[in-house]
């Protein structure tokens, strides 16, 4: 048995103060640590994330990712089928389960709603729902043929599965940063708003038509914001998530056209990155994710313009949060939106700590610091805007399935 | 001297002082361009890369000139695809070029930042030559010592820039410029081709002509940037000349001692008409020939030479 001692235990909604944590060990020895102050989470739930695995390894694969992921205190992640081959087959699906049980995280699995995620047939959502995907998207791009798209919702809705919509217009579509006088101002090619909006307002009418589960990936704008406020108090079944970097960027930080801030949907004007704010206060939004999107050094070392969209989150989602949270969001709502907003959203276990030992938790020192680098970094690639920057806030430890599948030093003794 | 060793990615990294340093300096060297032996020993044992990563032969020759009357050495690296496409990284191309010892680059590239990202691997000093659709100071500053050249200052000079904002860098760096030199700037062109929230430069904003260009002191036309619109922008040249083109016709409203201007090359017949393109109202090639004595004046300014056109 192994006592933690003094921590505060975060449930997956509130802390609870100065409690000793206890902990059931392989071995029968007796042991306590005096961790004063720090943080016991649940493990956290990253519900949309890139592993690049199966065909894109140089980038990342299934086991470092989930390093990466244990490294950030996270113990389950959702793999986008926007791999090579696509993860549209029962088969496809069995195969990165099975690689994936050696990992060091949960991985729920996203399976393509076409072939391909080429928008022309429907993948076999029913065979790939056999084998245990938790939701269907064709992330990275959107579905543009209305009529196939809600054939998809039909079928999810039999399924009981989420459809996970990566919302944008196809011709509004085909810029590198969101337009605004920043666009005007760095010159670089924009999209506007509206390009997203359009899509989820697609999106919301076909819920209502379908009864679909439409879950809205990744929302970066006011008119988002404001439409899906407006068809929740409808009554219609449409979910959202926010990238926790575009809480903390907005177009005006692309000034030095650092590629490790080129992602899709691009940072939000300061208005729009106000509405998610406002979102997330409201409950509109329900839940945070990293969108892990690993590129490797030569593929993000180019010209702006033609750089590939994506940003590492793993490693630093609790950075981050702890950086929203100094914005004016209380802690505690922000780690609830990883922990048991998503599970609940998905129906998943997991999220809370509701008795001792729990199988998933994470231990989190919030007055530590460390840098993300090369050299300390589990994930391939480094294509974060946070590389070489001091960071407050340092996960200590993570356990999941009741091992330990990440700890500094100090738990060299386990 | 607080030019020398500046990077100038665009105009606002120089003050009012520079611009009119510049200005003054460039004077000098256009009489040397007068001169039966234009040519001074100023860079002598400096050695200027132009890097052109975009089609380009007035400004690239512009600067070749500028910087051989200055005694320089000039090497010329031009490759018409992106970096990407050739397959060697500019990553790569700028370390193999940079390790033959190169004082300052000439940078004109498709891509907005690219002079920023080409610093990243050079010590040498870096000067835009229009990087994508974000700015081209050295264009700005060409037009600006135009203007300053007849006018004398530029302070509340009252300059409309007419055609497709929405592609010019030209226009960008020019608001930014004539802005800092304290003109008044119109930018006119039908909303789809003028940038979303553009009025943040300080500058007018109009969609018609007619009205812009009221006691107008400048008028500078702008190409249409056919192969960087993506379709949609404008419904034909024709109605867009009728509408937007320039003619003298039109120009009866300016005041009486304005003057017609343009980056050029000239779309005859779409954005401007020849009878104003060729009358004497016109700037067009006074600005080539000021284009390379404003950019002897920049080479010379940043690279901190001592000796100056008297020497």
């Amino acid at each position: 048995m192994l006592t933690l001692k003094g921590v505060k235990v975060f449930n997956g909604e509130e802390f609870i103060e100065n409690k000793d944590f206890h902990i059931e060990l392989s071995s029968q020895e007796e042991k306590e640590l005096n961790l004063d102050g720090m943080w016991i989470l649940p493990g956290l739930i990253d519900t949309h994330t890139h592993l690049r695995d199966p065909g894109q390894l140089w980038r990342e694969d299934v086991y470092s990712g989930t390093k990466a992921a244990a490294h950030g205190g996270i113990t389950t992640v959702f793999a986008m089928p926007n791999t090579t081959p696509t993860i549209d087959t029962e088969q496809a699906v069995i195969y990165l389960k099975e690689r994936a049980k050696e990992a060091s995280a949960d991985v729920k699995i996203v399976g393509a709603i076409t072939k391909g995620r080429q928008g022309k047939e429907l993948s076999e959502m029913g065979r790939m729902a056999r084998a245990g995907v938790v939701g269907f998207s064709d992330d990275g791009a959107f579905l543009n043929d209305s009529a196939l798209a809600r054939h998809a919702m039909e079928y999810a809705y039999e399924l009981g599965l989420p459809i996970i919509s990566h919302c944008e217009e196809q011709y509004l579509k085909g810029g590198h940063m969101r337009e605004g006088w920043y666009s005007t101002l760095y010159g670089v090619y924009p999209t506007p708003f509206a390009a997203e909006s359009i899509a989820i307002a697609r999106e919301i009418e076909l819920s209502y038509l379908t009864k679909a589960h439409v879950h809205i990936a990744h929302i970066s704008t006011k008119r988002s914001v404001e439409l899906i406020r407006h068809a929740k108090a409808d009554g219609i079944n449409v979910t959202c998530d926010v990238c926790v970097h575009h809480l903390l960027f907005t177009d005006k930080d692309i000034e030095d056209y650092d590629t490790s801030k080129k992602i899709n949907p691009p940072f939000p004007t300061e208005e729009d990155q106000k509405a998610l704010y406002e979102g997330l206060e409201d409950g509109t939004i329900d839940a945070i994710i990293t969108d892990h999107a690993p590129y490797a050094v030569h593929e993000k070392e180019v010209e702006f313009q033609a750089a590939p969209f994506g940003i590492i989150g793993f490693e630093t989602l609790l950075n981050e949060l702890f950086m929203v949270s100094k914005r004016g969001i209380k802690i505690e709502k922000l780690l609830s939106l990883v922990t048991s907003k998503p599970a609940k959203l998905y129906g998943m276990d997991g999220g809370t700590i509701e008795s001792e030992n729990p199988a998933d938790f994470t231990v989190f020192d919030p007055n530590d610091e460390w840098i993300p680098s090369p050299q300390t970094l589990f994930s391939k690639s480094r294509n974060t805007p946070f590389l070489n920057k001091n960071l407050k806030g340092r996960v200590l430890a993570t356990f999941h399935d009741g091992k330990k599948v990440y700890g500094d030093t100090k738990w060299k003794l386990m | 001297m607080s030019i020398a060793g500046k990077d100038v990615f665009d105009v606002d990294v120089l003050s009012k002082e520079d611009v009119l340093q510049i200005f003054q300096t460039a004077k000098e060297f256009k009489e040397v361009l007068q001169r039966p032996i234009k040519k001074v020993p100023a860079l002598r044992g400096k050695t200027v890369c132009t890097l052109f990563f975009e089609p380009s032969t007035r400004t690239r020759m512009s600067f070749e000139i500028a910087a051989k009357r200055l005694n320089a050495d000039v090497v010329n690296f031009s490759s018409s695809t992106s970096s990407l496409k050739k397959g060697e990284s500019f990553k790569d191309t700028v370390k193999t070029l940079d390790a033959m010892g190169i004082d300052l680059y000439v940078i004109r590239h498709r891509e907005p930042g690219s002079p920023m990202m080409l610093k990243k691997y050079t010590n040498a000093i870096v000067i835009n030559a229009g990087d994508g659709i974000r700015a081209h100071p050295t264009q700005a500053i060409l037009d600006g010592y135009t203007m300053w050249e007849k006018f004398g200052e530029l302070k509340d000079l009252k300059v409309v820039i007419v055609g497709d904002i929405l592609h010019s860098r030209v226009a960008r760096s020019n608001a930014k410029l004539l802005k800092k030199m304290g003109a008044d700037v119109t930018f006119c062109g039908p909303k789809s081709m003028i940038p979303m929230k553009a009025e943040e430069y300080g500058v007018r904003i109009s969609h018609s002509v007619k009205e812009a260009i009221k006691g107008a002191d400048v008028v500078m036309g702008l190409r249409m940037h056919l192969e960087r619109q993506t379709g949609g922008f404008f419904s034909s040249l024709d109605e867009y000349n009728e509408f937007y083109g320039l003619t003298p016709e039109v120009m009866k409203e300016t005041s009486k001692s304005s003057i017609f201007m343009h980056p050029g090359p000239m779309n005859r017949g779409v954005e401007v008409v020849t009878e104003l393109a060729d009358s004497e109202n016109s700037k067009v090639e006074e600005q080539v020939t000021n284009g390379v004595a404003t950019r002897m004046a920049l080479l010379y300014l940043t690279l901190g030479g001592d000796n100056g056109a008297n020497s």
